[in-house]
C-alpha cells in the first residue's frame, strides 16, 4: 500500500511539529500532531506503510510497529486528506497503546488529527446561539417556523415582537 | 415626514446618498427600496470596508454617528459594499397605521420594529458585523482583548460566553481597553485596537447598556500590540481556574472558530493566526468570577 495524500483544495500551515491543514472543500480546519503530520508529508504515492513506520521509529522514537502508521492513515483517511481509502488496522487508539505499552509522553506521539468546521460569519459571532435562547425562553421548546442559513447576523437580544420576527429570519443553527 | 419631502431625492447615478456598485445593484428587492425617499446618507470607511448609510429622516443619521465604528473615516467614494437603508415610521399617530421603523441591508430586512432604539440597536451592531465580514487588510476574530504591558491578552468566544465581563474585571484591574467583542489581527498577528463601547449585560437580561470604558474608569488603547496571551475560558458558577496549556496548533484551530472571515480568507487566516499561536501562550479551562481570573492572568502575563 502507497498512500497518496490529497493536495488539491487544501492548504496547510506548519506551526512547530504541529499542521494545520484547511480543506477550502468542506471547509474544515484539520490540526495533525506531530506523527500524524509526518505521515502526512511523506504520504506521496512512492512511500509504504512500513517506510512511513520506519520513519516515525527514528523521527519520533515510537515503538517499530505498522499499526502506529495505519492509525494514522486511517485518522488522515476519515478526515479526507488522502486521495485514495486505504485498509485501517482496525485496532483505536486506546488499544493500541495498551497493545504497545506507551505510557507518559510517548502516548501522546501517537498519531491524532482533531477537525473542526471553519465557522460562517455569523457562526463565528455567535448570534444565533444567542436568539435561540432568547426565542426558547419565550416561546417553549419550539424550533422558530423558518431558518435562513444566509450567514446574516442575528440582532443584539430584541424587545418584543422583534424576537421571533428575527430569530425565524436569522438564526443558522436550528 | 411632510417637511422632509423638499429634500428626498431618488438614489441614483448622480445622487449624493450611498450605493451599491453596479454589480450589487441587481439584487432582488433592491429596485423597490430605491423607490422610497431617502433624504441623506453617508459612506464611510473602516478598516478598508467600505459602508453606506442611508435614511429618511437626516436627524437620525446625526443622532447615529457617535455609534458608527471606531476607527470610521468618510469615504471619498460613495459606492459601497454594504448598504444600510433605515426607514424610521416617524412619531405622529394615524389611525390604523402602524408606523414601523425598518432597516435594510441591501434589500435583507434586518428589522421591523415601532421601538427606534431597537432598530438603532440592530443597525450599530450589523455596522460592526459588516465591518468584519468586509475588511480586506485585518482579520476580526470574535474576542475580547485587553493590553497589559505592551503584551495583548486575546480572550476568544462566542456570544453570551463572559467575555465582556472578563475584559471588564481585566480593565479594572489596570489593563488597557483593546475590545470587548472583537480582535484585530494584521499580517503580522499583532492585535489592534477596537474600542467600541462596552457592552454589559445585567445579570441574565439579554438586553445590553453600551458603556465606554473611560466611564468605567479604564483607558483606550491606541497601538498595535503582539499577543502574549489567548483565553479560552468558559464561565462555571464556582470553578476554580486551573487551566491547561495547549499547543500552538490547537491555539490556532480555537482562533480560527471564532474567526469570521475564516472561510473567506483562510490562506491569510492560517498565515496569521499560526503567528499569533506561534508567539503566545495559549490557556483553557473553566473559570469561576472573572475578578479572580483576571488576576490569575495579569500575574501570568508578567511571568
Amino acid at each position: 500500500m502507497f498512500p497518496q495524500a490529497r493536495t488539491e483544495n487544501v492548504l496547510f500551515q506548519e506551526i512547530g511539529d504541529e499542521l494545520i491543514v484547511y480543506d477550502q472543500e468542506s471547509h474544515r480546519a484539520h490540526r495533525l500532531n506531530v506523527s500524524a503530520a509526518l505521515v502526512w508529508k511523506h504520504c506521496n504515492g512512492q512511500t509504504s506503510v512500513s517506510e512511513l513506520s520506519a520513519l516515525l521509529q527514528s523521527r519520533l522514537g515510537l515503538p517499530p510497529d505498522e499499526e502506529i502508521a495505519c492509525l494514522a492513515l486511517d485518522r488522515l483517511e476519515k478526515a479526507h486528506l488522502l486521495q485514495e481509502p486505504v485498509e485501517g488496522s482496525g485496532l483505536s487508539r486506546r488499544k493500541l497503546l495498551q497493545k504497545l505499552g506507551l505510557v507518559g509522553g510517548l502516548s501522546l506521539l501517537l498519531p491524532t488529527v482533531i477537525s473542526i468546521v471553519a465557522p460562517t460569519p455569523a457562526t463565528a459571532i455567535g448570534y444565533s446561539t444567542v436568539f435561540c435562547c432568547t426565542y426558547f425562553s419565550q416561546n417553549g421548546p419550539a424550533k422558530p417556523p423558518s431558518c435562513d442559513t444566509s450567514g446574516a447576523p442575528c440582532p443584539p437580544a430584541g424587545r418584543g415582537e422583534g424576537v421571533a420576527v428575527h430569530t425565524a429570519r436569522f438564526c443558522d443553527e436550528c | 415626514m411632510t417637511t422632509l419631502e423638499p429634500h428626498l431625492e431618488p438614489a441614483g447615478p448622480r445622487s449624493t446618498l450611498p450605493r451599491l456598485s453596479r454589480s450589487q445593484e441587481c439584487v432582488p428587492g433592491m429596485q423597490k427600496l430605491e423607490r422610497l425617499g431617502w433624504a441623506d446618507g453617508m459612506a464611510f470607511v473602516c478598516h478598508g470596508a467600505r459602508i453606506g448609510i442611508r435614511v429618511n429622516d437626516p436627524a437620525i443619521l446625526e443622532r447615529f454617528r457617535a455609534r458608527l465604528p471606531p476607527g470610521w473615516k468618510a469615504a471619498r467614494s460613495l459606492v459601497v459594499h454594504d448598504l444600510y437603508s433605515l426607514f424610521t415610521g416617524g412619531t405622529g399617530r394615524r389611525a390604523h397605521v402602524r408606523r414601523y421603523n425598518r432597516l435594510y441591508l441591501q434589500s435583507a430586512r434586518l428589522a421591523r420594529t415601532m421601538d427606534l432604539d431597537e432598530a438603532l440597536d440592530r443597525l450599530e451592531c450589523s455596522l460592526h458585523h459588516s465591518v468584519a465580514v468586509r475588511t480586506p487588510k485585518k482579520l476580526f476574530v470574535h474576542a475580547g482583548v485587553v493590553g497589559w504591558r505592551g503584551r495583548a491578552i486575546v480572550i476568544p468566544g462566542r456570544s453570551m460566553t463572559g467575555k465582556t465581563t472578563l475584559v471588564h474585571a481585566l480593565v479594572r484591574a489596570g489593563a488597557t481597553y483593546y475590545s470587548d467583542e472583537y480582535a484585530v489581527f494584521d499580517a503580522r498577528g499583532r492585535v489592534h485596537p477596537y474600542p467600541k463601547p462596552l457592552s454589559l449585560r445585567e445579570g441574565s437580561d439579554p438586553l445590553q447598556r453600551h458603556v465606554p470604558v473611560e466611564s468605567l474608569g479604564g483607558r483606550r488603547g491606541v497601538g498595535p500590540l503582539p499577543v502574549g496571551l489567548v483565553v479560552m475560558a468558559t464561565y462555571q458558577a464556582g470553578a476554580r481556574w486551573r487551566p491547561r496549556v495547549l499547543s500552538p496548533g490547537q491555539a490556532v484551530l480555537a482562533l480560527l472558530d471564532h474567526t469570521v472571515q475564516a472561510r473567506v480568507r483562510p490562506r491569510l487566516v492560517l498565515d496569521s493566526l499560526a503567528k499569533v499561536a506561534a508567539g503566545a501562550v495559549t490557556l483553557k479551562g473553566k473559570r469561576g468570577e472573572a475578578e479572580e481570573v483576571a488576576q490569575s492572568l495579569l500575574r501570568h502575563l508578567e511571568s
